[in-house]
């Protein structure tokens, strides 16, 4: 139990915790101070004197709400004529420069200097000589524009900067009323993280270059869902013009997962959604190209030939790939479809290593599995290890994890990685690999490290220190690792590695080794932002020794031996991604190639039928991120044309077959997917809920 | 009530009796040539009468009456003399408007076009004359004068799609009149 302290407040009572931030208090308690600098995430710099109170007993005058931890027996008073007086003066001040822009001021409508102007501020200003002026905008880089006349100097993307991102590049020049914000010697501001900055401007100072002048705030409403660009599916809200065209993404705090921030990749990539080229309606592949054609007309001639290959073939010749940008509805009815429609269980994920996994490279995976643990966890981490990935190029928004884990936290970085890598600075040790030698330099980690700590199945007379690199991890061991538990972020895409089996076994053993000296918890860098659904579900190919991860299908397009006639593509752009000409031929030489697609792609053009399908955005479901949250998106728009979810269209193309899907809403998906998945057994669709939910959330534990 | 005439059972309303409702004839009046070609000749003098004063029909469409300055019919967006647009795509108009009949959307000025003085401009203007109710509030909203409500009502179609003025109708000239008499009223700086 917290030291709970009682405070008054405007004659109301309250208790909370002790070091509680004044304001805090009162938010919590529903009483409202003005604040400009002050901000959840970032803390108190007590710059802007917005949140002056006033405290019984204090004669020197009103203290600033947002700096002040409550004591015992405090009492306040937030509306007494002190407070009022100090509040219209500094919000005469605010306003001395300000140039009331508001007509042009993408903040103009949800802007707080409006706001608390109107409700705390007087109606007028005493001021009546000109106002300053400034050129505008001023460009602050690539993404950022700055318009100098409407800061209020609180400090917040200053502070984001060097505080959270770490870029340090957002300074405030000069002093007194001089002071404007601006860039180190004018570099341009580069970030991955730009678009936080525009979103904590109180004021219009600070927009989007991209962005300037869409929209006004009242035209838009948001709606919740989850950012499809890469596993750590940062939670947001998605702005929606007119009930039909998608403005912007932004943030919605789920502390355990994005802390409120967004990366600029994910931020401002949405343009797919309203694309002109989206399709709209089935393509059938006629002589003269693609013709429209109506629903029943594609799944009733896809029917038709699947039906076809089926009368002299196995149901294997027909097979299925499936994106894991796809929700897990999708994922799931795909699955069902194939194994239980079709009767072929050759169904599976692409993007996803490239590689079959072995009996014991598949144990190893489960094993890291079994250690996996909620991003949260890593500020409870003494130490973070990068084994190979780089976050800032694949997860950025994991990168801000391990800044604050190391930063606030007092968190030890360690990095392993074939190249720099961004964290490298921040990291209290480093070590460089060649890149075919992944796996030996982690197993020589291994057992340096069993070695120093004494524990495990020593390898160390295998002559590390005969090994070319064998001082050199030494020295990392000893640096690498406090006292404490351990967090482990390797890169499951195995992308420049040849024997993906071998790397996860000495990531496996690595882990056994840490386990011995206390807790560890794994973090895996997947493909897509439901990488880990599509596994989850079993989106993957059995082989005949019982093995989950077979050898990927796409390897079976265009083997002269290929006894392959038909596939079901779904949102996988085989035809781009692997540029293999020989699985292009093979592509081409199919029967029957059906694909689902937004636009279309190089692999839809080799289809003979397309099928238009709805972007996230406008479906309702779930994706299971990297730390197997599952969490919901919504259908924040409507899907162009007759585009449907896919899932919704494989149940409408199974109705054609002996053994039709029955599914009316992707509740009903998931809760088949429930009944057939143990790990997801436990989750309702409702518990998934706004903030998402790990099923038996395992934690950083001593293994 | 509604049961009962859906069930018959209802009366209906009796009609009127014969007689009903007409005056009675004045008592002891008898009918006679000369009252009734008095009253011929009082309801002519009322005519002639009429006949001689000035005519106040006016001959529309060939002449029109003339509308009070207040008078709300169609809109324009206004320009600067310097032929920029004064419409900065602020959108205020959109908002104010009760039926939701304007759509604007914004866009950045640049160097190499330019529309407007200043940074935003309105990309795309748009007002649905069907549903407007010519209230005047998007005149009344707008912070530039750029949207204002002229003196014409004559707006008749052949099709709906004619009645969403696009800026390139909205930015035709105002009656020079009407310009010269908004110039007069509020001396605006020149961007
Ligand atoms: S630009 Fe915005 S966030 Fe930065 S100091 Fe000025 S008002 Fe604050
Ligand atoms: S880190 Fe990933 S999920 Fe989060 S905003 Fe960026 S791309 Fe989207
Ligand atoms: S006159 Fe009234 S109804 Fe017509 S566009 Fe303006 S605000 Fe809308
Ligand atoms: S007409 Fe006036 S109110 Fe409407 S968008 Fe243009 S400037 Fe704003
Ligand atoms: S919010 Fe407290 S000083 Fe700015």
């Amino acid at each position: 139990m917290e030291d709970l302290v009682t405070i008054t407040v405007d004659s109301q009572e309250m208790q909370v915790p002790k070091g509680t931030l004044l304001w805090e208090a009162c938010k919590s308690h529903g009483i409202d101070i003005p604040i400009f600098c002050y901000h959840t995430k970032l803390g108190p710099v007590g710059a802007c004197r917005t949140c002056l109170v006033e405290q019984e007993g204090i004669a020197k005058g009103p203290i600033t709400a947002c700096s002040t931890p409550v004591s015992d027996g405090m009492k306040i008073r937030t509306r007494s004529p002190v407070v009022q007086k100090a509040q219209k003066g500094i919000f005469e001040f605010l306003l001395l420069n300000h140039p009331l822009d508001c007509p042009i001021c993408d903040r103009g409508g949800e802007c707080p200097l409006q706001d608390q102007t109107f409700a705390y501020g007087p109606g007028s200003s005493r001021y009546v000589e000109p106002k300053r002026h400034h050129v505008k905008p001023i460009p602050l880089g690539p993404t950022i524009a700055l318009d100098r006349e409407r800061c209020v100097l609180c400090w917040r993307c200053v502070r984001f900067t060097s505080e959270i991102a770490e870029d340090k590049s957002i300074v405030l020049l000069d002093r007194g009323d001089h002071s404007s914000v601006g860039t180190f010697q004018d570099e341009p501001y580069i970030s991955n993280f730009s678009g936080n900055v525009v979103e904590l401007c109180p004021v219009g100072a600070l927009t989007s270059r991209k962005q300037r002048f869409h929209f006004r705030p009242w035209e838009l409403q948001n709606r919740p869902s989850i950012c499809p660009h890469c596993p750590m599916g940062c939670n947001i809200n998605v702005s929606v013009r007119k009930n039909d065209e998608v403005i912007r993404f932004l943030s919605r705090d789920n502390p355990d997962v994005d802390n409120s921030w967004l990366c600029d990749r994910g931020r401002y990539n949405f343009e797919f959604i309203n694309s002109p080229e989206r399709l709209k309606a089935p393509l059938l592949r006629r002589d003269e190209g693609f013709v429209e054609v109506s629903w029943d007309r594609a799944l009733g001639f896809i029917a038709a030939r699947v039906k076809q290959i089926l009368v002299d073939s196995e149901p294997e010749a027909i097979i299925g790939i499936a994106s894991p940008r796809l929700s897990n509805e999708d994922l799931w009815v795909f699955k069902r479809f194939m194994n239980d429609v079709i009767g072929s269980d050759a169904v599976d994920h692409f993007p996803r290593p490239s590689q079959a996994l072995t009996g014991s490279g598949e144990r190893a995976m489960n094993r890291l599995d079994e250690a996996l643990m909620p991003i949260s966890d890593l500020r409870k981490a003494k130490t973070i290890l990068l084994l190979g990935a780089d976050p800032s190029a694949r997860e950025p928004v994991l990168e801000l994890h391990i800044r604050d884990a190391v930063n606030k936290h007092g968190g030890r970085l360690a990095v392993m990685a074939h190249d720099e890598i961004t964290l490298s600075s921040k990291a209290h040790a480093t070590l460089s690999y060649p890149n075919e030698q992944f796996e030996q330099y982690v197993r020589a980690l291994a057992s340096g490290l069993a070695d120093a700590r004494a524990v495990g199945p020593s390898q160390t007379d295998t002559g590390l220190d005969a090994w070319a690199g064998g001082s050199e991890i030494r020295d990392f061991v000893g640096k690498a690792f406090a006292e404490g538990p351990v967090a482990v972020i390797y890169d499951d895409t195995f992308k420049d590695i040849r024997d993906p089996s071998g790397a996860l076994e000495a990531i496996a053993q690595l882990i056994e080794v840490l386990a011995q000296i206390g807790p560890v918890g794994v973090l895996p860098m997947l493909d897509d932002c439901n990488s880990m659904g599509a596994r989850d579900l079993g989106l993957l190919p059995p082989m005949s020794n019982g093995g989950k991860w077979g050898p990927p299908l796409t390897s079976q397009f265009g083997g002269a031996t290929s006894r392959l006639r038909g596939a079901f593509v779904l949102g996988s752009n085989l035809a781009e991604d692997l540029h293999d000409t020989n699985l292009i031929a093979g592509l081409r030489d199919l029967e029957l190639l059906v694909v689902s697609e937004l636009i279309l792609t190089d692999t839809a053009k080799h289809a003979d039928v397309i099928l238009p399908a709805a972007s996230f955005a406008e479906k309702a479901g779930t994706f299971t991120n990297t730390e197997r949250r599952i969490q919901r998106i919504s259908e924040t728009v409507p899907s162009p044309g007759i585009a449907r979810s896919d899932w919704e269209m494989l149940v409408d193309l199974s109705q054609y077959f002996d053994r039709p899907l029955e599914f009316a809403a992707a509740e009903e998906v998931w809760d088949d997917i429930r009944r057939a998945v143990t790990a997801y057994s436990d989750i309702s669709y409702e518990d998934v809920g706004l903030a998402g939910v790990r099923p038996n959330a395992g934690s950083l534990q001593p293994a | 009530m509604t049961d009962e005439i859906e069930n018959g059972e209802h009366d209906p309303t009796p009609l009127r009796q014969p007689g009903e409702g007409v005056p009675p004839k004045p008592e002891g009046e008898k009918p006679s040539v000369a009252g009734d070609v008095a009253a011929l000749a009082g309801g002519l003098k009322t005519t002639l009468s009429e006949f001689f004063k000035p005519v106040v029909t006016t001959m529309y469409p060939e002449e029109k009456t003339p509308r009070s300055e207040r008078y709300r019919g169609r809109h324009y967006l206004r320009r600067y003399d310097n032929g920029l647009e004064r419409c900065i795509g602020c959108e205020l108009c959109a908002a104010a408007c009760p039926v939701g009949c304007i759509l604007v959307i914004a866009a950045e000025n640049t160097d190499e076009k330019r529309v407007s003085p200043g940074e935003r401009y309105a990309k795309t203007y748009e007002i649905n004359m069907l549903r407007c109710i010519f209230c005047g509030y998007c005149e009344e909203a707008c912070p530039v004068q750029a949207i204002v409500l002229g003196p014409e009502y004559e707006l008749s179609d052949t099709s709906r799609e004619k009645f969403i003025y696009t800026k390139e109708k909205l930015l035709e000239p105002l009656p020079p009149d009407v310009e010269a008499r908004l110039n007069a009223k509020k001396k605006e700086e020149a961007p």
